[in-house]
């Protein structure tokens, strides 16, 4: 095990232990589960975001590929196995193209990542604003609402299982395949990579495509939770992907880190806005909490990098 | 009366001086004097022996874990740069010590600038530009335009700028670290002219190098320091090369060069009339199996560029190049891979390694398909082939999963190294081999290369160490201005043609 | 010209032609180096005339002058925003920390206790607190720029949503008068605009510290070594970057006569597009606030312009995409192929 996750560990543990001392019920199984379950949604969209993060990126365009994915489906989703599917690999087809633009431009023109996927941020919003003209309409079907919220045999959580198997896949992908190796690479030393016969643009492309991806498939999910299209499906998921990989420990400075840091990270952030919930603090009390354990986690891992060496 | 004052203060006394970093020890009680003002104290030992450690925290740019620095007598400390600079301490960088994008008047006097005005502190640009105008003139550079930044300036005219910037620092000892790394011999010349005018203004200078040529010729003293100790130190006037090489690496200097004979191989390589990017046009030459081929060239002559487009990192815009006859086009870096062409490029840390990943991701960069079993990476294939090289080449680390950053210099270029030795190639384009490597990697370097030849492989190398270009090469091309000057057998080219084939 | 034998006498043609090839060979020399300059007052100068070619509404004295009122806010938090940004880093706390100004100016200014002189210098002080934290974190923790700022974005975020969870508050008639006065053709704020402006050029060209800035962010090592203290250069920039942060949220409490804990957050976004069309890159060490002005006036000119031609709202975030990518693009190719 790689000893850039102890701190991430720590942290849950820290969490854990917090937990069990303010509200012991919430680590009984069915509740706890379920808190799980909500980290889900956060978590898939981690996942690319800290892929993009492995090359040095960052995406943040998606929040609005959260939210486009919602309003789309709900609009054109009809209650049959056929519009199902079809309009399922359209959205996914879509928010693949975003992140084919985003990857191109950066892999091609050198712009700034935080730039392009800003803007492309932007005019995903203007698209569906103008599109829907504020007023999304529409309502998802129950099969999506099955995967969204649901559980398989009234215990285990759907949207849990997609989380973990997505994360099984691309920790096997950057692992044991030579794209997802050369993922670090680039991230590392593009010359270098690029001298040793890896083809850094499309190693951008690809994880830029994935994220965009990944972001589909969590708006789905979230589709499938709130049952219907709105404005605000992406808005808590601007920051927090990033905040969740850099506790995990992935940096911006490319080749660092990876999902297992990640997941670890997802769940803290969501058993911290739990146990917030549970002792009824405010919106303003859940964002304080939030920033400072993402800067003395951030703070830990810096001066940890030291004594790695 | 010098003999009678026998207990004098040294200028600077560095006692029982220690070093941690986590896992290693890079300073063990280092002892290092400069008895008097005005000497010129030379500090060389092999690369990670710990001479760039002991300036830089002498100069404040690291804290020291144990020991004592006096300097004339009272205790010295300097916790950053610019207390030491307070103090009397200067320190140039090794490789420039001008900053880009700023222009040439500012960097002249970065860190010391020239300030009026009692309540609010501005610069005072018009004594700066005074100022600068006297030091440039001295370097010969009294024309140009101070306002402009010094990347607008050609290299040559940067490296003086730089000597430049020595002048017209107020320090009574100054500590230049690799000074001549990038300085033609001409530009060499005037620096160790302007160091002789600083010992008689009474300023001390420690003289970090490892080009023991120029440690002779201009040092009073020299220390040796080897794996983070002090070997010793001795009077240059008593000492002689022999002894000084031998403190460095604990051995004799053994034939650093071995040249194998040469086997008569076919023609691996045939590049014609190639143009590329950059200066370089109507380059043409034959590479053969089993011989090294050596490019010598002053600076800028296109060596570099001409291996980066045959390594396929630039497209060429005309000529052709055969390999085994055929004419093949390389357009990326996997294209010359699948050819059999490796290239090492000649800033290790900035082009070639990925410091930041393991022993093992670096070896195996370039050659991830090889080690697949049912479609996926089988690490433990991959391992096996990893370790297989590091005791081939004797790459000492402690264990495939430290991070290179952590290596020695030649530890490092070994891993390159590895790294298209596991793609088995027919040729390696090598630029640079041994720059910043010690003695002794720099034979072991030697040693690996001459196998790769005896096995049937080719090498082309750049090199800018004309002793090292007449010791293993077979053959030498020359370029001058990104056309080929002369071509040379190693047995006919002396110091003086091969000069003259770079200059014309 | 060397003058070897006396001259008799110079025509005063001669003058001028000597005074013009001067001139000529000045602007030769800045337009060498400060490209990006040029180019975007090249745009904002067409922009303007265009707009007044195609709006009559435009050409308005009034409609001048309300535009460089809208532009104050923006521009004062751009110019926040550049120093960072030469330094290779970035604040992303920008935004809350003017949100936050307009909270504890609206909560403290009505009240009893505060009179509105102290709760600007509280403003200004919190801003600049935060600053230093975000500095110190780059600096002394060695920590990447966005991942300190974004977590003190957030604990400020929270903060200010905790001081005024609901958009409300009071600002006080009395302190309008000092900021609603008007000097010719300007309004109070811009002329606040103007001084903020002249201060901070003199401090990052004419002074140690702000040349420091600059030599930091072309190259740290490098300057590192040389003398320059780095760290000191990095928190005085972040330091800078909080304090002009809440001197925009100041304005923005005056302008919308409340306070709001997200007022702040879109212009965290438009600070960045502002600075970069302004030519100051993540590069680092090049550029400077003249270019972020520029950037600040085009952003504003064309939000002006949009909502003359009446395009609706939402269109706009394209619009903004567009002008974005656009700028980077532009100078990003243009190094690729200098």
């Amino acid at each position: 095990m790689n000893k850039r996750l102890l701190v991430p560990i720590f942290g849950l543990v820290a969490v854990l232990i917090a937990i069990a001392v303010i509200s012991p019920y919430s680590l009984m199984p069915v509740s706890f589960l379920n808190a799980t379950k909500n980290a889900s949604y956060l978590g898939v969209v981690a996942i690319g975001q800290t892929i993009v993060m492995l090359t040095g990126g960052i995406d943040m365009s998606l929040y609005e590929t959260i939210a486009l994915t919602n309003i789309f489906s709900a609009n054109f989703m009809q209650d049959n196995p056929f519009s199902i599917l079809s309009v399922t690999l359209l959205a996914i087809l879509l928010a693949g193209c975003i992140g084919f633009v985003n990857g191109t431009m950066i892999a091609k023109t050198g712009i700034p990542a935080i730039i392009m996927t800003i803007a492309m941020g932007f005019a995903v919003r203007g698209s569906y604003l103008v599109l829907t003209k504020g007023a999304p309409r529409g309502y998802i079907p129950e099969v999506v609402r099955f995967i969204g919220r649901g559980k398989l045999f009234d215990l285990v959580p759907v949207a849990l299982l997609v989380w973990l198997a997505l994360s099984f896949g691309v920790i096997l992908f950057l692992n044991r395949t030579a794209a997802g190796k050369s993922v670090y690479f680039t991230g590392s030393n593009p010359t270098a990579a690029r001298l040793s016969g890896i083809n850094n643009d499309w190693t951008i492309i690809l994880v830029y495509v994935t994220s965009s991806v990944f972001a589909a498939i969590s708006g789905l999910l979230i589709s499938g939770y709130l049952g219907m299209g709105t404005l605000d499906a992406g808005v808590e998921y601007m920051l927090s992907p990033i905040a969740a990989s850099v506790i995990g420990g992935t940096t911006f400075a490319g080749g660092i880190g990876g999902i297992g840091g990640t997941i670890i990270g997802t769940l803290i952030m969501r058993y911290v806005d739990n146990l917030m919930t549970l002792v009824n603090a405010r919106h303003a009390g859940k964002l304080i909490v939030q920033g400072v354990i993402i800067g003395g986690i951030a703070t830990m891992h810096s001066t940890q990098k030291w004594s790695l060496k | 009366m010098v003999a009678e004052v026998r207990n004098f203060m040294s200028v600077l006394k560095v006692q029982e001086v220690s070093k941690f970093f986590p896992g290693t020890r890079a300073l063990n009680r280092v002892n290092f004097e400069l008895e008097h003002e005005g000497e010129i104290h030379a500090l060389v030992g092999e690369n990670g022996a710990g001479k760039t450690t002991l300036v830089k925290i002498i100069n404040g740019a690291l804290e020291k874990n144990e020991g004592t620095i006096l300097l004339r007598g009272e205790p010295y400390h300097a916790s950053n740069v610019q207390q030491a600079q307070q103090q009397g301490l200067a320190f140039i960088p090794q490789a420039s010590n001008l900053i880009g994008c700023l222009s040439v008047k500012e960097n002249l006097f970065l860190g010391q600038e020239h300030v009026k005005g009692s309540l609010i502190k501005r610069i005072d640009w018009k004594r700066s530009g005074q100022s600068a105008a006297r030091l440039l003139t001295r370097v010969g550079l009294g024309h140009i335009n101070i306002d402009l930044r010094v990347e607008d300036f050609e290299v040559a005219e940067q490296q003086l700028i730089e000597i430049a910037k020595v002048l017209s620092i107020h320090a009574s000892i100054i500590t230049m670290d690799e000074p001549t790394s990038s300085l033609t011999e001409e530009e060499t010349r005037r620096l160790f002219d302007i160091i002789r005018f600083l010992q008689r203004m009474n300023v001390s200078v420690i003289f970090v190098s490892h080009k023991l040529d120029e440690v002779f010729q201009i040092s009073d003293k020299i220390t040796v320091l080897r794996n983070g100790e002090c070997v010793g130190t001795r009077n240059t006037s008593e000492t002689n090369r022999e002894e000084i090489v031998r403190m460095m690496t604990g051995k004799e200097e053994a034939e650093k060069y071995t040249r194998k004979k040469r086997l008569h191989g076919s023609v691996i390589m045939k590049v014609s009339n190639l143009k590329t990017r950059g200066i370089v046009h109507e380059v043409s030459f034959e590479l053969a199996a089993g011989e090294t081929l050596a490019i010598a060239g002053l600076l800028g002559s296109g060596q570099t560029k001409l291996l980066e487009t045959l390594c396929g990192y630039y497209s060429p815009i005309s000529g052709s190049i055969e390999i085994g006859g055929r004419e093949i086009r390389i357009h990326s870096p996997k294209d010359a891979l699948r050819h059999g062409i490796g290239y090492i490029p000649e800033d290790r840390h900035i082009k070639g390694l990925m410091l930041n990943q393991s022993v093992q991701d670096n070896i195996s960069a370039a050659s991830l398909r090889d080690d697949r079993q049912f479609g996926f990476l089988s690490i433990a294939m991959q391992l096996e082939r990893v370790q297989k090289l590091i005791e081939q080449l004797g790459i000492i680390c402690a264990g495939t999963h430290q991070l290179v950053e952590n290596l020695s210099g030649g530890n490092q270029q070994k891993v390159l190294l590895a790294r298209y030795l596991k793609v088995k190639p027919r040729i390696l384009l090598l630029n640079e081999p041994t720059r910043g490597i010690d003695v002794g990697a720099k034979t072991e370097i030697y040693n690996l290369i001459s196998s790769f030849k005896v096995q049937g492989g080719a090498v082309l190398m750049v090199s800018s160490e004309l002793p090292e270009i007449l010791g293993i090469s077979d053959r030498i091309m020359v370029m001058h201005e990104g056309r080929v000057t002369g071509f040379f057998s190693t047995g006919e080219a002396t110091k003086e043609k091969l000069m003259h084939a770079m200059t014309v | 010209m060397k003058m070897t034998q006396p001259h008799i006498s110079f025509g005063i043609c001669d003058c001028v032609s000597i005074a013009l090839l001067n001139m000529f060979t000045t602007i030769q020399f800045h337009f060498r180096h400060n490209k990006p300059i040029f180019i975007i007052y090249g745009i904002l100068v067409l922009f303007i005339v265009g707009s007044m070619a195609i709006f009559p509404v435009f050409r308005s004295a009034t409609n001048l002058s309300f535009l460089m009122n809208q532009a104050v806010v923006l521009g004062i938090v751009s110019l926040g925003q550049t120093i960072p940004i030469l330094m290779s880093g970035l604040d992303m706390s920008v935004g809350s920390v003017m949100s936050l100004s307009t909270t504890i100016a609206a909560v403290l200014m009505g009240g009893p206790g505060w009179t509105w002189p102290l709760v600007l210098i509280l403003i200004l002080a919190t801003g600049t607190a935060v600053g230093l934290i975000n500095g110190l974190g780059v600096a002394k923790l060695n920590m990447v720029p966005i991942i300190v700022t974004l977590s003190t974005m957030i604990i400020v975020s929270g903060l200010a949503m905790f001081i005024l969870p609901q958009p409300g508050g009071y600002i006080p008639e009395n302190i309008y008068k000092y900021f609603l006065f008007e000097v010719g053709a300007f309004q109070g704020p811009v002329f606040y605009y103007i001084v903020i402006i002249c201060i901070l050029y003199f401090f990052l060209h004419h002074t140690v510290r702000g040349r420091h800035i600059y030599a930091t962010g072309g190259d740290k090592e490098r300057a590192s070594l040389t003398g320059v203290r780095v760290d000191h250069a990095i928190i005085t920039g972040y330091a800078l970057s909080g304090l002009l942060s809440s001197a925009a949220g100041i304005f923005l409490a005056l302008r919308i006569s409340s306070g709001a804990p997200t007022v702040g957050n879109p212009f965290l976004l438009d600070s960045i597009t502002a600075v970069l069309l302004g030519g100051t890159t993540f590069v680092g060490g090049r550029g400077g606030i003249i270019g972020t002005v520029g950037g600040t006036l085009v952003l504003t000119v064309l939000a002006n312009v949009l909502v003359m031609a009446e395009v609706h709202t939402y269109w706009q975030y394209i619009v903004r995409a567009g002008v974005l990518f656009v700028a980077v693009v532009a100078y990003t190719m243009k190094r690729r192929f200098a």
